[in-house]
């Protein structure tokens, strides 16, 4: 057996974890080869730096808040009362007869042809809500897991209004940004997880952060840019509306342009060199994308995007498949975005107010 | 208390005989969770996260469960979640992990500036890499243990606490390699 193939097993006969037979070739090639005596060493060495990080920075009381966490949330669950996501059909007479006016159905579209109008459509779109889903499916595993949701009404980047959370254990944030001030709780009707998680919220809206990224009509619309061997599959109705469908990928060049303009225009370097490692984990992700348009109006309704790392070892997704979901709905409805204030002004019980800069 | 008789009195409603299994099972899982994200205050949260989670799920699960895989199993999830979060969701990376590795120490010694590098070493390895390592020389266990725990092969762990051994010592840039 070469040096080469002997390597793994060598790492296992340092750890102890060969068959005997194993062991013996293990053994046999080691008492001929200076190389791999070395590389044992040296693996051996890997072992001993590795087991000293053996302390735990273990917070005082962990017991004690981690109980009483679980208890709150027992108790919380019992009087909650449910909050139905946001998402609901609503008819789309009004629009759908007005934007089909001024595009006539026209039956024999390429997809590229079909998606340059969705591009179009949507970008005539005034406010919209959306609903973004994801769902895991671990190495190895066979069924997914939904892991977390947005729900969104989006009016521009300063009036937005939204909830997010997870599924398992379910939490959930609010948060309504308005101009110079962010306005956020915590679900009232459910157990607080984690104190950051409503911190790192609010400082992702004063960085013009990630909800931005994910749902915003500028983000829809580069995505709609980047969509690359379209492939028309068949036409589903989504919330009532027929679709054409269509599965795609994106284009990963456009896409690491579009965030190096992003950069750009949030004040950053584009081509700062630590950046290079996020553009190459770009490029070793595998982006398959399905998405609906609807057949009369051509505005988008649905995006499903599934992500996977391309080659092993990409620490992105650990192995992993994610599955994001994105609804958009209620479309050109005016929509509101209200501070939690009483007749007052007051703020709302359980809610608090940050200003941005 | 045994485990198993808190396990079943946990199944009877007993929300207070968790704190058993919390107990037994805090230092070590924080101690992966802190190995594998590399910040105190993450490592403790999603370990709570995890606790929680199980609190919630050991009710529907068989008789014969592997709590400690079990956990450990929720842990990993919730690590897999966390970096989602940060690496992909967050989409610009200006705000990027502000306060993990270095910042815990205070002392000064040579030890603990080993320590520091060897940490660091480990973070630059790619996550599924990394945890299968922090389980095995950190949390001792064996490679048919993880992989029960990540739901791989026994052949896949050997192969990535190969690769794993491979790229500390790349990255480590120290020892007695070839």
């Amino acid at each position: 057996m070469k040096c080469k193939e002997m390597r793994e097993l060598l790492s296992a006969y340092a750890d102890d974890e060969l068959s005997p037979q194993q062991r013996e070739l293990v053994e046999k090639h080691l008492g001929g080869c200076s190389d791999c005596r070395k590389r044992l060493k040296g693996d051996e060495w890997v072992q001993k730096q590795l087991s000293s990080l053996q302390e735990a920075p273990l917070m005082s009381n962990f017991t004690r808040s981690t109980i009483s966490k679980i208890q709150e949330s027992g108790e919380k669950k019992n009087t909650r009362t449910v909050r139905r996501r946001l998402l609901v059909a609503v008819p789309l007479v009004t629009i759908v007869a007005v934007v089909a006016a001024l595009y006539p159905t026209v039956l024999s579209l390429n997809p590229e042809e079909v998606i340059a109008k969705a591009y179009a459509a949507t970008e005539a779109v005034t406010s919209f809500k959306v609903t973004f889903s994801e769902a895991v499916k671990t190495a190895g595993m066979t069924s997914w897991f939904d892991s977390s949701f947005y729900n969104i009404e989006w009016v521009n980047e300063d009036q937005y209004h939204y909830s997010t959370g997870t599924y398992t254990p379910h939490s959930e944030i609010e948060l309504i940004m308005l101009f110079d001030k962010i306005y956020s709780r915590e679900s009232p009707s459910l157990a607080p997880l984690r104190s950051s998680r409503l911190e790192e919220e609010i400082e992702n809206c004063i960085n013009g952060g990630n909800l931005n990224s994910l749902v915003s009509k500028e983000y829809t619309l580069a995505f709609l840019d980047s969509l690359t061997s379209i492939s028309e599959i068949n036409q589903e109705r989504i919330d009532g509306v027929t679709c054409r469908h269509y599965s795609a990928q994106r284009d990963v060049e456009k896409i690491i342009a579009q965030l190096k303009e992003r950069i750009y225009q949030n004040g950053g370097d584009p081509s700062d060199p630590k950046l290079e490692g996020i553009y190459d984990l770009f490029r070793r992700t595998q982006r398959d994308v399905e998405v609906w348009i609807g057949k009369d109006d051509y505005i988008i309704r649905q995006v499903t995007y599934t992500m996977q790392p391309v080659v092993q070892g990409s620490n992105l997704i650990s192995g992993g498949i994610t599955k994001f979901t994105t609804k958009y709905f209620d479309f050109n409805i005016p929509i509101v975005i209200q501070p939690p204030l009483d007749s007052a002004r007051n703020l709302l019980p359980d809610w608090m107010v940050t200003e941005r800069e | 208390m045994e485990e198993s008789t808190a396990v079943a009195s946990m199944k009877a409603g007993n929300v207070n005989d968790f704190a058993v299994i919390i107990e037994n099972y805090q230092v070590p899982i924080v101690r992966y969770l802190y190995r594998v994200v590399g910040d105190q205050d993450t490592a403790n949260d999603l370990a709570q996260d995890t606790f929680i989670q199980a609190y919630k799920a050991i009710i529907k699960t068989s008789p014969d469960l592997h709590l400690k895989s079990w956990l450990y199993k929720i842990a990993t999830n919730n690590v897999r979640q966390y970096y989602r979060r940060k690496s992909i969701l967050r989409f610009v990376p200006f705000s990027d992990h502000k306060n993990s590795l270095i910042s815990s120490s205070q002392q000064q010694s040579s030890d603990i500036e080993r320590n520091i590098e060897v940490r660091r070493a480990l973070s630059k390895v790619p996550l599924k890499i990394r945890t299968c390592l922090v389980l095995h020389f950190v949390e001792g266990f064996k490679y048919r243990e993880i992989a029960v725990t990540l739901g791989i092969s026994e052949d896949a762990v050997r192969m990535r606490v190969a690769r794993g051994r491979e790229i500390f010592r790349q990255v480590y840039g120290g020892g007695e390699t070839e």
